[in-house]
Protein backbone atom coordinates (compact mmCIF):
# COMPACT_ATOMS: atom_id res chain seq x y z
CA UNK A 1 0.00 0.00 0.00
CA UNK A 2 1.27 3.49 -0.88
CA UNK A 3 1.53 6.17 1.62
CA UNK A 4 -0.06 9.11 0.48
CA UNK A 5 0.71 12.83 1.15
CA UNK A 6 -1.86 15.62 1.24
CA UNK A 7 -1.23 18.53 -0.63
CA UNK A 8 -2.86 21.88 -1.35
CA UNK A 9 -5.57 23.97 0.11
CA UNK A 10 -6.88 24.88 3.33
CA UNK A 11 -8.91 21.36 3.70
CA UNK A 12 -5.77 19.39 3.85
CA UNK A 13 -5.31 21.33 7.48
CA UNK A 14 -8.70 20.10 8.42
CA UNK A 15 -7.40 16.21 7.34
CA UNK A 16 -4.19 16.28 8.32
CA UNK A 17 -5.73 17.34 12.30
CA UNK A 18 -8.35 14.15 11.82
CA UNK A 19 -5.60 11.81 10.51
CA UNK A 20 -3.31 12.79 13.26
CA UNK A 21 -6.84 12.55 16.01
CA UNK A 22 -7.01 9.23 14.67
CA UNK A 23 -3.94 8.10 15.27
CA UNK A 24 -3.50 7.29 11.43
CA UNK A 25 0.73 7.58 11.05
CA UNK A 26 0.51 6.15 7.03
CA UNK A 27 -0.69 9.01 5.68
CA UNK A 28 1.80 12.28 5.44
CA UNK A 29 0.80 15.74 4.35
CA UNK A 30 -0.27 19.57 4.71
CA UNK A 31 -1.38 22.33 3.07
CA UNK A 32 0.59 25.04 1.45
CA UNK A 33 -1.62 27.82 1.72
CA UNK A 34 -5.31 29.11 1.02
CA UNK A 35 -7.04 28.46 -2.48
CA UNK A 36 -6.19 32.03 -3.44
CA UNK A 37 -2.85 31.01 -3.81
CA UNK A 38 -3.35 28.48 -6.76
CA UNK A 39 -5.18 31.24 -8.95
CA UNK A 40 -2.16 32.87 -10.25
CA UNK A 41 0.97 31.29 -11.57
CA UNK A 42 3.11 29.81 -7.78
CA UNK A 43 5.06 26.28 -8.67
CA UNK A 44 7.80 25.48 -11.37
CA UNK A 45 9.44 22.19 -12.43
CA UNK A 46 13.03 22.56 -13.35
CA UNK A 47 15.94 20.66 -12.88
CA UNK A 48 14.42 17.71 -12.20
CA UNK A 49 12.87 19.98 -8.63
CA UNK A 50 9.72 21.59 -8.36
CA UNK A 51 9.93 25.19 -6.62
CA UNK A 52 7.20 27.38 -5.17
CA UNK A 53 7.49 30.71 -7.09
CA UNK A 54 4.89 32.87 -5.29
CA UNK A 55 6.29 34.78 -2.39
CA UNK A 56 3.85 32.93 -0.30
CA UNK A 57 4.30 29.15 -1.23
CA UNK A 58 7.75 30.02 -1.53
CA UNK A 59 7.54 31.03 2.30
CA UNK A 60 4.64 28.59 3.08
CA UNK A 61 6.30 25.28 1.69
CA UNK A 62 9.28 25.65 3.98
CA UNK A 63 6.77 24.95 7.17
CA UNK A 64 5.37 22.04 4.77
CA UNK A 65 9.22 20.89 4.46
CA UNK A 66 9.69 21.19 8.24
CA UNK A 67 6.17 19.46 8.94
CA UNK A 68 6.43 16.63 6.53
CA UNK A 69 9.83 15.75 6.00
CA UNK A 70 9.60 16.08 2.55
CA UNK A 71 12.27 18.35 0.68
CA UNK A 72 10.55 18.19 -2.50
CA UNK A 73 7.40 17.16 -4.37
CA UNK A 74 8.95 15.14 -6.90
CA UNK A 75 10.23 12.34 -4.58
CA UNK A 76 6.56 11.89 -4.12
CA UNK A 77 6.07 10.02 -7.10
CA UNK A 78 2.54 7.84 -7.12
CA UNK A 79 1.76 9.83 -3.74
CA UNK A 80 0.10 12.89 -4.04
CA UNK A 81 -2.99 13.13 -3.53
CA UNK A 82 -4.06 16.85 -4.30
CA UNK A 83 -6.65 19.12 -2.62
CA UNK A 84 -6.93 22.06 -4.85
CA UNK A 85 -9.20 23.56 -7.50
CA UNK A 86 -11.93 21.57 -6.62
CA UNK A 87 -13.37 24.18 -3.50
CA UNK A 88 -15.14 26.41 -4.88
CA UNK A 89 -16.53 28.37 -1.84
CA UNK A 90 -14.03 31.60 -2.26
CA UNK A 91 -15.53 32.36 -6.05
CA UNK A 92 -19.17 31.61 -4.83
CA UNK A 93 -18.65 33.28 -1.38
CA UNK A 94 -16.74 35.97 -2.74
CA UNK A 95 -18.42 39.96 -1.89
CA UNK A 96 -18.94 40.28 -5.67
CA UNK A 97 -21.75 38.44 -5.79
CA UNK A 98 -23.48 41.09 -3.00
CA UNK A 99 -23.42 43.31 -5.48
CA UNK A 100 -23.48 41.37 -8.87
CA UNK A 101 -25.93 39.03 -9.88
CA UNK A 102 -26.19 36.55 -13.02
CA UNK A 103 -28.11 34.60 -15.40
CA UNK A 104 -31.98 34.87 -14.62
CA UNK A 105 -31.51 35.85 -10.44
CA UNK A 106 -33.65 38.75 -9.31
CA UNK A 107 -31.37 41.86 -10.26
CA UNK A 108 -32.36 43.48 -6.75
CA UNK A 109 -30.38 46.69 -7.95
CA UNK A 110 -27.35 45.00 -8.34
CA UNK A 111 -25.00 44.96 -11.79
CA UNK A 112 -25.58 41.95 -13.86
CA UNK A 113 -22.32 39.60 -14.86
CA UNK A 114 -22.40 37.67 -18.51
CA UNK A 115 -22.02 33.98 -18.09
CA UNK A 116 -18.78 34.85 -20.76
CA UNK A 117 -17.24 37.22 -17.79
CA UNK A 118 -17.96 34.34 -15.22
CA UNK A 119 -15.98 31.93 -17.57
CA UNK A 120 -13.23 34.05 -17.85
CA UNK A 121 -12.75 34.70 -14.38
CA UNK A 122 -12.96 30.87 -13.56
CA UNK A 123 -10.38 29.75 -16.52
CA UNK A 124 -7.64 32.62 -15.46
CA UNK A 125 -8.40 31.34 -12.07
CA UNK A 126 -8.55 27.57 -12.46
CA UNK A 127 -5.53 27.84 -14.87
CA UNK A 128 -2.61 27.43 -12.68
CA UNK A 129 -4.39 25.17 -11.04
CA UNK A 130 -4.68 22.46 -13.72
CA UNK A 131 -1.03 23.66 -14.87
CA UNK A 132 -0.24 22.42 -11.47
CA UNK A 133 -2.15 18.97 -12.02
CA UNK A 134 -0.85 18.56 -15.18
CA UNK A 135 2.62 18.51 -14.36
CA UNK A 136 1.90 16.33 -11.47
CA UNK A 137 0.23 13.90 -13.72
CA UNK A 138 3.15 14.39 -16.32
CA UNK A 139 5.43 13.63 -13.42
CA UNK A 140 3.87 10.54 -12.23
CA UNK A 141 3.20 12.03 -8.83
CA UNK A 142 -0.52 12.56 -8.15
CA UNK A 143 -2.73 9.54 -7.79
CA UNK A 144 -6.04 11.20 -6.28
CA UNK A 145 -7.29 14.70 -6.02
CA UNK A 146 -10.05 15.14 -3.22
CA UNK A 147 -13.06 17.07 -3.83
CA UNK A 148 -13.58 19.84 -1.31
CA UNK A 149 -16.74 20.19 1.33
CA UNK A 150 -20.00 20.95 0.12
CA UNK A 151 -21.45 24.29 0.28
CA UNK A 152 -22.61 24.81 3.93
CA UNK A 153 -26.62 26.34 4.32
CA UNK A 154 -25.07 29.19 6.74
CA UNK A 155 -22.96 30.25 4.32
CA UNK A 156 -24.06 34.25 2.96
CA UNK A 157 -23.80 33.36 -0.70
CA UNK A 158 -26.98 31.61 -0.01
CA UNK A 159 -28.58 34.66 0.88
CA UNK A 160 -27.28 36.83 -1.51
CA UNK A 161 -27.60 34.75 -4.76
CA UNK A 162 -30.08 31.33 -3.32
CA UNK A 163 -29.38 27.80 -3.10
CA UNK A 164 -29.44 27.28 -6.72
CA UNK A 165 -27.33 29.46 -7.82
CA UNK A 166 -24.67 28.80 -5.31
CA UNK A 167 -24.54 25.12 -6.64
CA UNK A 168 -24.67 26.08 -9.94
CA UNK A 169 -21.42 28.79 -9.32
CA UNK A 170 -19.68 25.41 -7.72
CA UNK A 171 -20.28 23.58 -10.83
CA UNK A 172 -19.17 25.96 -13.01
CA UNK A 173 -16.04 26.42 -10.76
CA UNK A 174 -14.89 23.33 -10.46
CA UNK A 175 -16.13 21.97 -14.33
CA UNK A 176 -12.82 22.54 -15.74
CA UNK A 177 -10.40 21.05 -13.34
CA UNK A 178 -13.41 17.90 -12.93
CA UNK A 179 -13.28 17.55 -16.35
CA UNK A 180 -9.57 17.24 -17.04
CA UNK A 181 -8.83 14.98 -13.99
CA UNK A 182 -11.20 12.97 -16.04
CA UNK A 183 -9.69 13.24 -19.52
CA UNK A 184 -6.23 12.31 -17.44
CA UNK A 185 -7.91 8.89 -15.60
CA UNK A 186 -7.19 10.83 -12.26
CA UNK A 187 -9.69 10.03 -9.30
CA UNK A 188 -11.55 12.38 -7.35
CA UNK A 189 -11.59 11.52 -3.67
CA UNK A 190 -15.00 12.36 -1.71
CA UNK A 191 -16.78 10.77 1.45
CA UNK A 192 -20.32 9.61 0.36
CA UNK A 193 -23.35 10.66 2.57
CA UNK A 194 -22.13 13.74 3.98
CA UNK A 195 -24.81 16.21 2.63
CA UNK A 196 -28.59 17.29 3.32
CA UNK A 197 -31.19 16.37 1.18
CA UNK A 198 -30.71 19.77 -0.88
CA UNK A 199 -26.99 18.88 -1.34
CA UNK A 200 -25.90 21.38 1.68
CA UNK A 201 -22.85 19.75 4.41
CA UNK A 202 -24.66 18.19 7.02
CA UNK A 203 -24.85 20.87 9.67
CA UNK A 204 -22.84 17.85 11.92
CA UNK A 205 -20.06 18.54 9.47
CA UNK A 206 -19.82 22.15 10.04
CA UNK A 207 -16.28 23.63 10.35
CA UNK A 208 -15.42 26.84 12.42
CA UNK A 209 -16.27 29.08 9.35
CA UNK A 210 -18.50 28.46 6.46
CA UNK A 211 -16.04 27.74 4.03
CA UNK A 212 -14.32 24.66 5.84
CA UNK A 213 -15.58 20.96 7.49
CA UNK A 214 -15.04 19.95 10.92
CA UNK A 215 -12.89 17.21 11.75
CA UNK A 216 -15.42 14.86 11.89
CA UNK A 217 -15.73 15.28 8.39
CA UNK A 218 -11.84 15.26 7.70
CA UNK A 219 -12.23 11.44 9.50
CA UNK A 220 -14.60 10.38 6.33
CA UNK A 221 -11.94 12.19 4.10
CA UNK A 222 -9.37 10.06 5.42
CA UNK A 223 -11.30 6.91 5.75
CA UNK A 224 -11.98 7.18 2.13
CA UNK A 225 -8.27 7.87 1.54
CA UNK A 226 -7.11 4.83 3.51
CA UNK A 227 -9.77 2.92 1.15
CA UNK A 228 -8.69 4.37 -1.68
CA UNK A 229 -5.23 3.94 -1.21
CA UNK A 230 -5.66 0.11 0.09
CA UNK A 231 -7.60 -0.83 -2.93
CA UNK A 232 -5.48 0.47 -5.92
CA UNK A 233 -2.41 -0.72 -7.33
CA UNK A 234 1.11 0.96 -6.69
CA UNK A 235 1.03 2.79 -9.73
CA UNK A 236 0.44 6.51 -10.73
CA UNK A 237 -2.00 7.85 -12.92
CA UNK A 238 -2.04 10.03 -16.10
CA UNK A 239 1.65 9.09 -16.51
CA UNK B 1 -2.28 102.04 -29.84
CA UNK B 2 -3.84 98.77 -31.94
CA UNK B 3 -5.60 95.86 -30.32
CA UNK B 4 -2.70 93.95 -31.25
CA UNK B 5 -0.15 95.98 -29.40
CA UNK B 6 -1.72 94.69 -25.96
CA UNK B 7 -2.02 91.18 -27.08
CA UNK B 8 0.41 88.56 -24.87
CA UNK B 9 3.11 86.59 -26.57
CA UNK B 10 1.34 83.37 -26.94
CA UNK B 11 -1.75 85.43 -29.38
CA UNK B 12 0.96 85.92 -32.39
CA UNK B 13 2.66 83.05 -34.44
CA UNK B 14 6.22 84.43 -34.24
CA UNK B 15 6.57 84.38 -30.57
CA UNK B 16 3.86 81.21 -29.99
CA UNK B 17 4.95 78.66 -32.44
CA UNK B 18 7.51 79.92 -34.60
CA UNK B 19 10.40 79.37 -32.71
CA UNK B 20 10.27 75.77 -33.13
CA UNK B 21 10.69 74.07 -29.89
CA UNK B 22 7.71 72.06 -29.38
CA UNK B 23 8.19 71.89 -25.59
CA UNK B 24 7.44 75.75 -25.13
CA UNK B 25 4.36 75.96 -27.16
CA UNK B 26 1.57 76.06 -24.22
CA UNK B 27 -1.18 77.61 -23.26
CA UNK B 28 -3.18 76.26 -26.13
CA UNK B 29 -6.11 75.82 -24.02
CA UNK B 30 -7.34 78.29 -21.25
CA UNK B 31 -9.97 76.62 -19.39
CA UNK B 32 -12.86 79.39 -17.38
CA UNK B 33 -12.32 77.00 -14.26
CA UNK B 34 -9.86 73.97 -13.66
CA UNK B 35 -10.05 70.76 -12.89
CA UNK B 36 -9.62 69.71 -8.99
CA UNK B 37 -9.07 66.98 -7.98
CA UNK B 38 -11.62 66.68 -5.69
CA UNK B 39 -14.14 67.39 -8.77
CA UNK B 40 -15.89 63.87 -9.32
CA UNK B 41 -15.22 63.45 -13.10
CA UNK B 42 -16.07 61.04 -15.60
CA UNK B 43 -15.19 60.31 -18.86
CA UNK B 44 -16.43 59.15 -22.29
CA UNK B 45 -16.04 59.21 -26.08
CA UNK B 46 -14.35 57.46 -28.57
CA UNK B 47 -10.82 55.86 -28.30
CA UNK B 48 -8.18 58.39 -27.84
CA UNK B 49 -10.81 59.30 -25.06
CA UNK B 50 -9.53 56.36 -23.41
CA UNK B 51 -5.77 57.46 -22.55
CA UNK B 52 -7.58 60.41 -20.95
CA UNK B 53 -9.64 58.26 -18.47
CA UNK B 54 -6.49 56.01 -17.91
CA UNK B 55 -4.37 58.76 -17.10
CA UNK B 56 -7.16 60.83 -14.65
CA UNK B 57 -7.00 57.54 -12.63
CA UNK B 58 -2.80 57.33 -13.34
CA UNK B 59 -2.79 60.87 -11.74
CA UNK B 60 -5.32 60.51 -8.90
CA UNK B 61 -7.87 62.63 -9.91
CA UNK B 62 -11.48 61.56 -8.59
CA UNK B 63 -12.30 59.28 -11.44
CA UNK B 64 -16.02 57.94 -11.75
CA UNK B 65 -16.12 54.20 -12.10
CA UNK B 66 -19.60 53.77 -12.30
CA UNK B 67 -19.55 50.12 -13.65
CA UNK B 68 -16.82 48.15 -12.39
CA UNK B 69 -15.23 45.25 -13.13
CA UNK B 70 -16.02 42.10 -11.28
CA UNK B 71 -13.38 41.74 -8.40
CA UNK B 72 -12.66 38.17 -9.88
CA UNK B 73 -12.13 39.17 -13.65
CA UNK B 74 -8.15 39.66 -13.36
CA UNK B 75 -7.15 43.04 -14.32
CA UNK B 76 -5.56 42.40 -17.62
CA UNK B 77 -8.82 40.90 -19.06
CA UNK B 78 -10.40 44.02 -17.69
CA UNK B 79 -10.28 46.19 -20.73
CA UNK B 80 -10.86 43.10 -23.33
CA UNK B 81 -14.34 43.60 -21.66
CA UNK B 82 -15.12 46.91 -21.18
CA UNK B 83 -14.70 47.97 -17.82
CA UNK B 84 -12.25 50.57 -16.69
CA UNK B 85 -11.45 52.21 -20.15
CA UNK B 86 -14.27 54.72 -19.22
CA UNK B 87 -16.65 55.77 -16.26
CA UNK B 88 -19.31 53.22 -17.45
CA UNK B 89 -19.26 50.32 -19.57
CA UNK B 90 -20.16 52.26 -22.90
CA UNK B 91 -17.32 50.92 -25.36
CA UNK B 92 -16.48 53.72 -27.83
CA UNK B 93 -19.11 56.31 -27.96
CA UNK B 94 -18.05 58.51 -31.30
CA UNK B 95 -20.77 60.61 -32.17
CA UNK B 96 -22.67 63.38 -30.65
CA UNK B 97 -25.91 61.31 -31.52
CA UNK B 98 -24.79 58.70 -30.40
CA UNK B 99 -24.17 60.69 -27.02
CA UNK B 100 -27.42 61.90 -26.88
CA UNK B 101 -29.73 58.40 -27.65
CA UNK B 102 -27.81 57.24 -24.59
CA UNK B 103 -28.85 60.10 -22.03
CA UNK B 104 -32.31 59.42 -23.76
CA UNK B 105 -31.75 55.75 -23.14
CA UNK B 106 -30.62 56.11 -19.36
CA UNK B 107 -33.25 58.62 -18.75
CA UNK B 108 -36.21 56.19 -20.23
CA UNK B 109 -36.92 58.59 -22.84
CA UNK B 110 -35.98 56.48 -25.84
CA UNK B 111 -35.95 52.26 -26.72
CA UNK B 112 -34.82 51.03 -29.41
CA UNK B 113 -36.79 48.77 -31.42
CA UNK B 114 -34.10 46.41 -32.37
CA UNK B 115 -32.26 46.21 -28.95
CA UNK B 116 -29.83 42.82 -29.51
CA UNK B 117 -28.48 41.54 -32.81
CA UNK B 118 -27.89 37.83 -32.74
CA UNK B 119 -24.43 36.42 -34.92
CA UNK B 120 -24.33 32.68 -35.24
CA UNK B 121 -25.47 31.08 -31.89
CA UNK B 122 -24.16 34.44 -30.35
CA UNK B 123 -25.89 37.55 -29.07
CA UNK B 124 -24.50 41.00 -29.11
CA UNK B 125 -25.97 44.54 -27.89
CA UNK B 126 -25.90 46.71 -30.67
CA UNK B 127 -24.62 50.19 -29.21
CA UNK B 128 -21.21 48.46 -27.31
CA UNK B 129 -20.81 45.37 -30.08
CA UNK B 130 -17.36 45.29 -28.21
CA UNK B 131 -17.99 45.13 -24.89
CA UNK B 132 -18.32 41.46 -24.96
CA UNK B 133 -15.80 40.10 -27.52
CA UNK B 134 -17.54 36.82 -28.00
CA UNK B 135 -21.11 38.39 -27.53
CA UNK B 136 -23.43 37.38 -24.80
CA UNK B 137 -24.97 33.78 -24.33
CA UNK B 138 -28.47 35.03 -25.11
CA UNK B 139 -31.03 38.04 -25.57
CA UNK B 140 -31.95 38.19 -22.30
CA UNK B 141 -28.39 38.18 -21.28
CA UNK B 142 -28.05 41.10 -23.56
CA UNK B 143 -30.85 42.89 -22.01
CA UNK B 144 -30.01 42.69 -18.25
CA UNK B 145 -26.76 43.54 -19.08
CA UNK B 146 -27.93 46.92 -21.14
CA UNK B 147 -30.61 47.26 -17.76
CA UNK B 148 -27.47 47.51 -15.38
CA UNK B 149 -25.25 49.48 -18.11
CA UNK B 150 -28.03 51.88 -18.37
CA UNK B 151 -28.78 52.14 -14.90
CA UNK B 152 -25.14 52.57 -13.79
CA UNK B 153 -24.98 55.86 -16.81
CA UNK B 154 -27.86 57.34 -14.79
CA UNK B 155 -26.18 57.06 -11.62
CA UNK B 156 -22.99 58.58 -13.42
CA UNK B 157 -24.24 61.64 -14.57
CA UNK B 158 -25.78 62.36 -10.91
CA UNK B 159 -22.75 62.49 -9.59
CA UNK B 160 -20.87 63.69 -12.21
CA UNK B 161 -19.21 67.50 -11.23
CA UNK B 162 -17.02 67.62 -14.55
CA UNK B 163 -17.60 65.47 -17.70
CA UNK B 164 -15.30 65.24 -20.32
CA UNK B 165 -16.01 63.85 -23.76
CA UNK B 166 -14.16 63.64 -26.90
CA UNK B 167 -16.17 63.50 -29.62
CA UNK B 168 -14.80 61.18 -32.74
CA UNK B 169 -16.58 61.54 -36.12
CA UNK B 170 -19.35 62.70 -37.62
CA UNK B 171 -20.25 59.76 -39.59
CA UNK B 172 -22.93 57.35 -38.50
CA UNK B 173 -25.15 54.45 -39.21
CA UNK B 174 -28.67 54.37 -37.57
CA UNK B 175 -31.49 52.36 -38.05
CA UNK B 176 -34.33 54.08 -40.32
CA UNK B 177 -37.25 52.40 -38.31
CA UNK B 178 -36.46 54.82 -35.18
CA UNK B 179 -33.40 56.89 -35.79
CA UNK B 180 -31.13 54.30 -33.09
CA UNK B 181 -27.73 55.36 -34.08
CA UNK B 182 -24.62 52.44 -33.50
CA UNK B 183 -21.58 53.10 -32.70
CA UNK B 184 -20.25 51.04 -35.98
CA UNK B 185 -21.80 50.09 -39.47
CA UNK B 186 -23.96 46.71 -38.80
CA UNK B 187 -22.42 43.53 -39.77
CA UNK B 188 -19.14 45.03 -38.68
CA UNK B 189 -18.41 44.03 -34.90
CA UNK B 190 -21.30 42.75 -34.70
CA UNK B 191 -24.88 42.04 -36.50
CA UNK B 192 -25.55 41.84 -40.03
CA UNK B 193 -25.76 44.40 -42.70
CA UNK B 194 -29.56 45.45 -43.93
CA UNK B 195 -29.80 48.44 -46.72
CA UNK B 196 -33.25 47.77 -45.93
CA UNK B 197 -33.21 48.34 -42.18
CA UNK B 198 -29.74 50.88 -42.02
CA UNK B 199 -28.58 54.07 -43.27
CA UNK B 200 -25.59 55.96 -43.22
CA UNK B 201 -25.60 59.54 -42.16
CA UNK B 202 -22.72 62.38 -42.51
CA UNK B 203 -23.36 64.27 -39.56
CA UNK B 204 -23.62 68.77 -40.51
CA UNK B 205 -22.41 71.13 -38.46
CA UNK B 206 -26.43 72.03 -37.26
CA UNK B 207 -27.09 68.36 -36.12
CA UNK B 208 -23.84 68.12 -34.13
CA UNK B 209 -23.93 71.22 -32.56
CA UNK B 210 -28.00 70.91 -31.67
CA UNK B 211 -27.19 67.03 -29.78
CA UNK B 212 -24.57 68.39 -28.02
CA UNK B 213 -27.11 71.36 -26.87
CA UNK B 214 -29.32 68.86 -25.63
CA UNK B 215 -26.59 67.07 -23.92
CA UNK B 216 -25.41 69.98 -21.87
CA UNK B 217 -29.07 71.04 -20.80
CA UNK B 218 -30.24 67.67 -20.22
CA UNK B 219 -27.23 67.09 -17.85
CA UNK B 220 -27.77 70.34 -16.55
CA UNK B 221 -30.93 69.19 -15.12
CA UNK B 222 -30.02 66.41 -13.82
CA UNK B 223 -26.90 67.89 -12.19
CA UNK B 224 -27.06 71.72 -12.47
CA UNK B 225 -22.96 72.63 -11.65
CA UNK B 226 -21.76 70.18 -13.78
CA UNK B 227 -18.96 71.61 -16.03
CA UNK B 228 -18.09 70.06 -19.23
CA UNK B 229 -14.40 69.88 -21.32
CA UNK B 230 -14.88 69.07 -24.98
CA UNK B 231 -12.29 67.53 -27.01
CA UNK B 232 -12.06 66.44 -30.29
CA UNK B 233 -9.81 63.12 -31.05
CA UNK B 234 -6.87 63.58 -33.83
CA UNK B 235 -7.25 60.34 -34.87
CA UNK B 236 -8.64 59.94 -38.79
CA UNK B 237 -11.15 58.34 -39.71
CA UNK B 238 -9.76 54.81 -40.17
CA UNK B 239 -12.83 54.70 -43.30
CA UNK B 240 -15.37 56.54 -44.47
CA UNK B 241 -18.58 55.75 -45.76
CA UNK B 242 -19.16 59.16 -47.82
CA UNK B 243 -18.40 58.92 -51.21
CA UNK B 244 -15.20 61.19 -50.29
CA UNK B 245 -11.64 60.25 -50.18
CA UNK B 246 -10.45 59.51 -46.66
CA UNK B 247 -8.43 62.23 -46.39
CA UNK B 248 -11.25 64.97 -46.97
CA UNK B 249 -13.40 62.71 -45.21
CA UNK B 250 -11.58 63.30 -41.80
CA UNK B 251 -11.36 66.80 -42.49
CA UNK B 252 -14.98 67.10 -42.32
CA UNK B 253 -15.62 65.75 -39.82
CA UNK B 254 -13.16 66.92 -37.86
CA UNK B 255 -13.61 70.53 -38.49
CA UNK B 256 -17.54 70.21 -38.15
CA UNK B 257 -16.65 68.90 -34.28
CA UNK B 258 -13.90 71.35 -33.91
CA UNK B 259 -16.32 74.10 -34.89
CA UNK B 260 -18.93 72.97 -32.67
CA UNK B 261 -16.40 72.17 -28.93
CA UNK B 262 -15.41 76.00 -30.14
CA UNK B 263 -19.25 77.36 -30.48
CA UNK B 264 -20.30 75.53 -27.77
CA UNK B 265 -17.40 77.08 -25.25
CA UNK B 266 -18.33 80.30 -26.65
CA UNK B 267 -21.81 79.82 -25.75
CA UNK B 268 -21.64 78.02 -22.40
CA UNK B 269 -19.89 79.31 -19.09
CA UNK B 270 -19.88 75.42 -18.18
CA UNK B 271 -18.09 74.42 -21.62
CA UNK B 272 -14.48 74.17 -22.03
CA UNK B 273 -12.47 72.92 -25.34
CA UNK B 274 -9.19 70.95 -24.58
CA UNK B 275 -7.16 71.21 -27.54
CA UNK B 276 -6.45 67.29 -28.05
CA UNK B 277 -6.69 67.92 -31.57
CA UNK B 278 -4.70 70.83 -32.65
CA UNK B 279 -1.70 69.23 -30.04
CA UNK B 280 -1.54 66.04 -32.18
CA UNK B 281 -2.13 67.90 -35.95
CA UNK B 282 -0.80 70.83 -35.84
CA UNK B 283 1.38 71.63 -38.93
CA UNK B 284 3.93 72.91 -36.38
CA UNK B 285 4.67 68.86 -34.86
CA UNK B 286 5.17 67.45 -38.57
CA UNK B 287 3.76 64.55 -38.17
CA UNK B 288 6.06 63.14 -35.27
CA UNK B 289 3.20 62.51 -32.77
CA UNK B 290 1.33 59.96 -35.44
CA UNK B 291 2.99 56.29 -35.81
CA UNK B 292 4.16 55.27 -39.35
CA UNK B 293 0.27 54.85 -40.62
CA UNK B 294 -0.13 58.67 -40.16
CA UNK B 295 -3.67 57.46 -37.91
CA UNK B 296 -2.47 56.06 -34.32
CA UNK B 297 -1.19 58.32 -31.70
CA UNK B 298 2.11 57.43 -30.74
CA UNK B 299 2.77 57.62 -26.87
CA UNK B 300 4.87 60.55 -26.82
CA UNK B 301 1.89 62.30 -28.03
CA UNK B 302 -0.47 60.89 -26.10
CA UNK B 303 2.21 61.98 -23.55
CA UNK B 304 2.07 65.54 -25.01
CA UNK B 305 -1.21 66.49 -24.88
CA UNK B 306 -1.71 65.04 -21.34
CA UNK B 307 0.93 67.30 -19.81
CA UNK B 308 -0.65 69.87 -21.50
CA UNK B 309 -4.00 68.44 -20.37
CA UNK B 310 -2.47 68.49 -16.34
CA UNK B 311 -0.92 72.45 -17.04
CA UNK B 312 -3.16 73.89 -18.27
CA UNK B 313 -6.11 72.48 -17.32
CA UNK B 314 -5.83 70.81 -13.95
CA UNK B 315 -5.52 71.94 -10.23
CA UNK B 316 -1.15 71.95 -9.82
CA UNK B 317 -1.24 70.67 -6.30
CA UNK B 318 -0.43 67.40 -5.32
CA UNK B 319 -2.81 64.59 -5.24
CA UNK B 320 -3.98 64.73 -1.92
CA UNK B 321 -3.90 61.65 0.31
CA UNK B 322 -7.02 60.83 -0.15
CA UNK B 323 -7.27 60.53 -3.92
CA UNK B 324 -4.21 58.97 -4.27
CA UNK B 325 -3.94 56.56 -7.55
CA UNK B 326 -6.48 54.06 -7.31
CA UNK B 327 -6.27 50.57 -7.69
CA UNK B 328 -8.75 49.72 -10.53
CA UNK B 329 -9.22 46.39 -8.24
CA UNK B 330 -11.31 45.78 -5.50
CA UNK B 331 -9.36 42.81 -4.51
CA UNK B 332 -11.35 39.85 -3.63
CA UNK B 333 -12.62 40.05 0.12
CA UNK B 334 -12.42 37.60 3.10
CA UNK B 335 -13.45 34.28 1.71
CA UNK B 336 -9.12 34.14 0.82
CA UNK B 337 -8.61 35.49 5.06
CA UNK B 338 -10.75 32.50 5.91
CA UNK B 339 -8.63 29.79 4.28
CA UNK B 340 -5.58 31.64 4.92
CA UNK B 341 -6.03 31.65 8.33
CA UNK B 342 -6.97 27.69 8.22
CA UNK B 343 -3.85 27.35 7.40
CA UNK B 344 -1.78 29.54 9.10
CA UNK B 345 -3.50 27.63 12.31
CA UNK B 346 -2.48 24.33 11.50
CA UNK B 347 1.04 25.48 10.73
CA UNK B 348 1.25 27.00 14.38
CA UNK B 349 -0.14 23.67 15.83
Amino acid sequence: MIEPVLFGDSHVATYMRAARANGVSTINGSPLGGARLYNEPFFEIADGQMRFTSAETSQNFVLFRQRTKIDDLIQCRGRLIVSMGLAAAPFYGDRQWQSRYYGALPCGGRQFVSSAVIEQMISDAQKPVLDFYKAGLDHGLIVASIAGPPPQRRHRAVEWLGCDAVFDLEARFEAPVRQYLAERGCPIIAPADVVDGDGFLREEYWGPDWAHANEKYGTLVIETVLKFVGERQPSPVGA
Amino acid sequence: MNPYQSLPPRAFWKTAVAHGDIDQISGLGQPTKKLERSAAVSTAGSCFAQHISRQLRANGFNFIDAEPAPEWLIRERRAQFGYGIFSARFGNIYSSAQLKQLIQRASGSFTPTEAVWRTGERFFDPFRPSIEPNGFESAAEVQRSQETHLRSVASMFKRTDVFIFTLGLTEIWRSKEDGAVYPSCPGVQAGSFDAGKYEFVNLTFEQVISDMRYVIDKLLKIRPHMRFIFTVSPVPLTATASSSHVLTATTYSKSVLRAVAGQLAEQYECVDYFPSYELITAPVFQGQFFDSNMRNVRPAGVAFVMKSFFRDFCESSPPAEEHQPRSVTVERDDEGVICDEAVLEFFAQ
